[in-house]
């Protein structure tokens, strides 16, 4: 059995890498473990943080109130903005767009989904206001208006989410404030070298001046380098790299435009993959993820020049990746987490989700022994599981496309997927439903607003939503409508909702 | 555009032939629904039980749950007595979520006091029952006979015929539904109901017999039975409901509402167009899965032994009470949770959560003095 414990009798934690990822790692472990365990965080200045992650899901906003940090605060600190969805343009053809809202698509009637019956008014009519006009956060965002949801038995006003846009490199930052404030100790140095004791298991990392670092448990948050997880085995990567072929990022910030913030990120298709435009309180976060086997560096930095809507506060700085995950994320006494564990490209701002639910992951079966494969094993499942499901949401984005106009678009258009996307698109292709499942990041609402929004209209719909007469159905729909029109009319603009929570930053 | 099936048919005289028809004449009006039956005597064999899920399925189908209660005596089970041969006889309070009272769960805060100043679970967990538990408790029991009356009134209000099986050609239908009951020579059932007061059911296992009884009657078991499913109930255009679909015990409701779910999630998947696999292919995936979990559950209880779905997850339990995640499972976290420490089975370790607690402060959250 492995040693478990400090000179107090806590199993000591060794954090190596203080990005994102390390310090919601410290940040956590010390909030929720910090009677049984003792942190050190080794990272190093000279490194910088990759800063992915911009644009985030709801999900965070349980993650910084379970921390007990302000919301307020939280945005002031990050130069935050509210976030409703994201837009995609000229994804399933070029000129089209459309909005995955944070909410859900009307409300059902008589126990089956709002969807449903759209399609089949479409189906009488021929026309009619689109989907979109159902959704309370997608109205929202089209009018750049903002009210936090409540839950006072109004099912429109509870109908969405939200998240937030904020400032990557100011995060790593407040956290690590938060995490020295609970006690974890931060250690400057660069590691050079890992140790591993006869059992296999790590003993301790060595930095380049020489100093060794002992510990029980060791986490990997050294993003794409993975020190030690890259250490323990080899074959330990899955590759997806077939079915998501984007391995770059030029990313660059620009100055934000006058006038009212969008509550929403934009993701837009381009030759070889598509940018994002992530708007902050003070700039506007930018970049181009593009597979390097359509186009080069150099033509991806002109592109995205071109393409930004502000004066560039920066060169574009590249970013090299790989799709896919690690076969097993925890080995050893090593837990990797964010870019370590695995990277899956941020158009649906899944980076730091991924790492939150590693985290949150890690504390729920955090080993009493330094060695625990029944903790482990589970661990390994929960990551899994969420990865693969993340996957083949991406991958739909690609896929369902009738782009031709690049050698990118044919080939993402065309390519085999996995079996368990082909089952998902049947069912959907055939009459609009859903696979079902409890748990995962992304559930209905989701699915239907990238299949719809990119033009793949199913040949038929639940037949329950033909049993209501057609008179009925239309002032139903009618009524929804006007419902939703009046609420997002009444809630104030972006920038104003933020000032009036005490979120906005007025410092610079 | 989306078809319906406009002719159904359903095969069977029991419980679930009839659920299935009016739920099916529910979901789709203008469908011509038909039951064919070996009888026109409609007798429940045993006594009715069901899970506190009914009373969702009764709103489903329109069904008003003073009438039901009305008119076939349901009384919810507030504790069921549990004897098995080898162990210590347990109480089996319901506890449908798990409390976090200072935000630990309480099973954490209960295993985190050791031995002697631990309380027996059961008074944890009739402690700790939200008001839904007190007011569904494990569910109901009722007289089948009497329900199965009110649903052949039901029926005959919405117009759905009952045929005798031979008095008519079943052969054209757009959907048919198998919901014949199985019959096990096994089992008795006396109707009397001296065993047991109005709001507890006694369970006593012993010498591989079974003995349940309710308020409603008490049946018993020459042989503690076998769980079995099959995994593709529905092919084509035939589906099957009940006991043809999935085979376990009858007494703690799970298998009526088993049916009940999986006609209403069979309805949520009717195909739009006829002959479209890929509804039923999700149908078959779901169903089985359910079924699947629902089976280890029977053999856990009755057995006392999991089931090979079940080992991980008793595992996970046993090594630090944690119920992981499976999709579908159709027994919640906190009934697996509960069942598990009724039946003394006390995870090894406590979370970390309620380690930093002290024992005072548990004792007192618990209300121990």
């Amino acid at each position: 059995m492995a040693e478990v414990q400090d000179d107090n009798g806590k199993m000591r934690v060794l954090i190596v890498g203080g990005g994102t990822a390390g310090w919601m790692t410290a940040a956590a472990l010390s909030r929720f473990l910090k009677d049984r365990i003792s942190i050190q965080l080794v990272e190093s200045e000279g490194i910088g943080i990759v800063g992915v992650g911009e644009a985030t899901l709801p999900h965070l906003r349980a993650f910084i109130e379970r921390l007990g940090i302000d919301e307020a605060e939280f945005m002031r600190s990050t130069k935050a903005t509210f976030k409703l969805g994201i837009e995609f343009r000229d994804f399933g053809a070029i000129g089209d767009s459309y909005i995955h809202p944070f909410g859900d698509f009307g409300t059902p009637m008589a126990g089956v989904p709002f969807h449903h019956y759209w399609l089949r008014a479409r189906e009488e009519k021929g026309s009619g206001p689109p989907l979109d006009e159902y959704s309370v956060p997608i109205l929202m965002a089209h009018h750049r208006r903002f009210a936090m949801p409540r839950l006072d038995g109004d099912p429109l006003a509870n109908s969405f989410g939200y998240a937030y846009q904020f400032d990557a490199t100011r995060m790593a930052p407040m956290l690590r404030r938060y995490a020295e404030g609970q006690g974890v100790e931060r250690i400057e140095g660069r590691i050079n070298q890992v140790h591993r004791k006869p059992d296999g298991l790590l003993s301790s990392v060595e930095t380049e001046d020489g100093r060794r670092f002992e510990a029980d448990l060791f986490v990997d948050c050294s993003g794409f380098r993975s020190l030690l997880i890259g250490a323990m085995a080899e074959d330990n990567w899955e590759d997806w790299s077939h079915w998501l072929p984007c391995d770059r990022a030029a990313a660059l910030p620009c100055t934000a435009p006058d006038g009212e913030i969008e509550p929403y990120t934009r993701a837009t298709a381009m030759e070889a993959g598509w940018r994002w435009r992530i708007p902050l309180q003070h700039r506007v976060g930018n970049g181009y993820v593009f597979s390097s086997s359509h186009i080069s560096e150099d033509k991806a930095c002109a592109d995205i020049l071109a393409a930004i809507e502000g004066e560039p506060l920066a060169d574009p700085r590249i970013l090299k990746f790989r799709a896919g995950r690690r076969k097993r994320s925890w080995l050893g006494n090593v837990v990797s987490i964010g870019l370590a564990s695995g990277f899956l490209e941020p158009l649906e701002s899944t980076s730091i989700h991924l790492a939150q639910m590693a985290i949150m992951r890690l504390v729920e079966l955090f080993p009493a022994t330094a060695d625990s494969p029944i903790d482990r094993d589970e661990f390994n499942r929960l990551v899994d599981y969420e990865y693969d499901r993340v996957r083949d949401f991406l991958i739909l984005h690609y896929h369902a496309t009738t782009r031709t106009d690049s050698e990118f678009w044919n080939h993402v258009r065309t390519m085999p997927l996995p079996d368990s996307l082909q089952g998902k698109l049947a069912l959907w292709r055939s009459s609009a439903r859903l696979e079902h499942y409890g748990e995962g990041l992304f559930l209905a609402p989701s699915w239907i607003a990238v299949y719809l929004g990119q033009g793949m209209m199913p040949e038929g719909f639940d037949p329950r939503a033909s049993m209501v007469a057609s008179e009925r159905l239309q002032s139903a729909m009618r009524d929804l409508h006007g419902a939703i029109k009046h609420r997002v009319t009444a809630m104030p603009g972006h920038v104003e909702a933020i000032k009036t929570l005490g979120g906005w930053d007025a410092s610079e | 555009m989306s078809h319906y099936p406009g002719t159904i048919t359903v095969n069977g005289s029991g419980l679930a032939a009839f659920i299935c028809a009016i739920a099916l004449k529910r979901a789709f009006p203008p469908a011509t629904v038909r039951i064919f039956a070996d009888t026109s005597d409609f007798r429940a064999e045993f006594p009715g039980a069901a899970a506190p899920y009914i009373r969702h399925f009764h709103r489903q189908i329109g069904l008003d749950d003073r009438i039901f209660v009305a008119r076939t005596g349901a009384r919810v089970v507030h504790c069921i007595e549990w004897h098995m041969q080898g162990r210590a006889a347990t109480r089996i309070y319901p506890l449908s979520a798990i409390p976090y009272p200072e935000g630990v769960a309480i099973h954490h805060l209960w295993r985190a006091l050791e031995s002697p100043k631990r309380p027996e679970w059961a008074k944890v967990a009739a402690k700790f029952q939200s008001d839904y538990d007190r007011t569904e408790g494990h569910g109901i029991r009722f007289d089948a006979d009497a329900y199965l009356k009110l649903l052949a009134e039901m029926a005959a209000h919405l117009k759905i015929d009952v045929l005798r099986s031979g008095d008519a050609d079943p052969a054209a239908f757009d959907l048919f539904v198998d919901a014949q009951a199985a019959t096990d020579p096994d089992r008795k059932w006396e109707s009397s109901a001296t065993l047991v007061d109005g709001a507890n059911d006694r369970v006593v296992i012993e010498n591989g017999t079974a003995l349940w009884a309710t308020i409603h009657g008490t049946t018993r078991f020459g042989s503690v039975p076998a769980a079995g499913f099959s995994d593709c109930s529905w092919s084509g255009n035939r589906l099957r409901i009940g006991q043809t679909a999935l085979s376990i015990e009858t007494f703690d409701g799970q298998a009526l509402c088993a049916a009940m779910a999986d006609i209403l999630r069979a309805i949520s998947l009717m195909p739009a167009r006829s002959g479209s696999q890929a509804e039923v292919g999700e149908y078959n995936r779901r169903t089985s899965a359910i079924h699947a979990m629902l089976a280890d559950w029977h053999s856990f209880k009755w057995q006392g032994e999991a089931g090979e779905g079940s080992r991980q997850m008793l595992q996970q339990f046993e090594h630090r009470g944690r119920i992981p995640f499976r999709d579908e499972d159709p027994v919640s976290a906190a009934e697996w949770t509960n069942w598990l420490l009724s039946n003394g089975i006390v995870p090894a370790q406590a979370d970390a959560s309620a380690l930093s607690l002290s024992k005072q402060q548990i004792l007192d959250i618990l209300g121990i003095d």
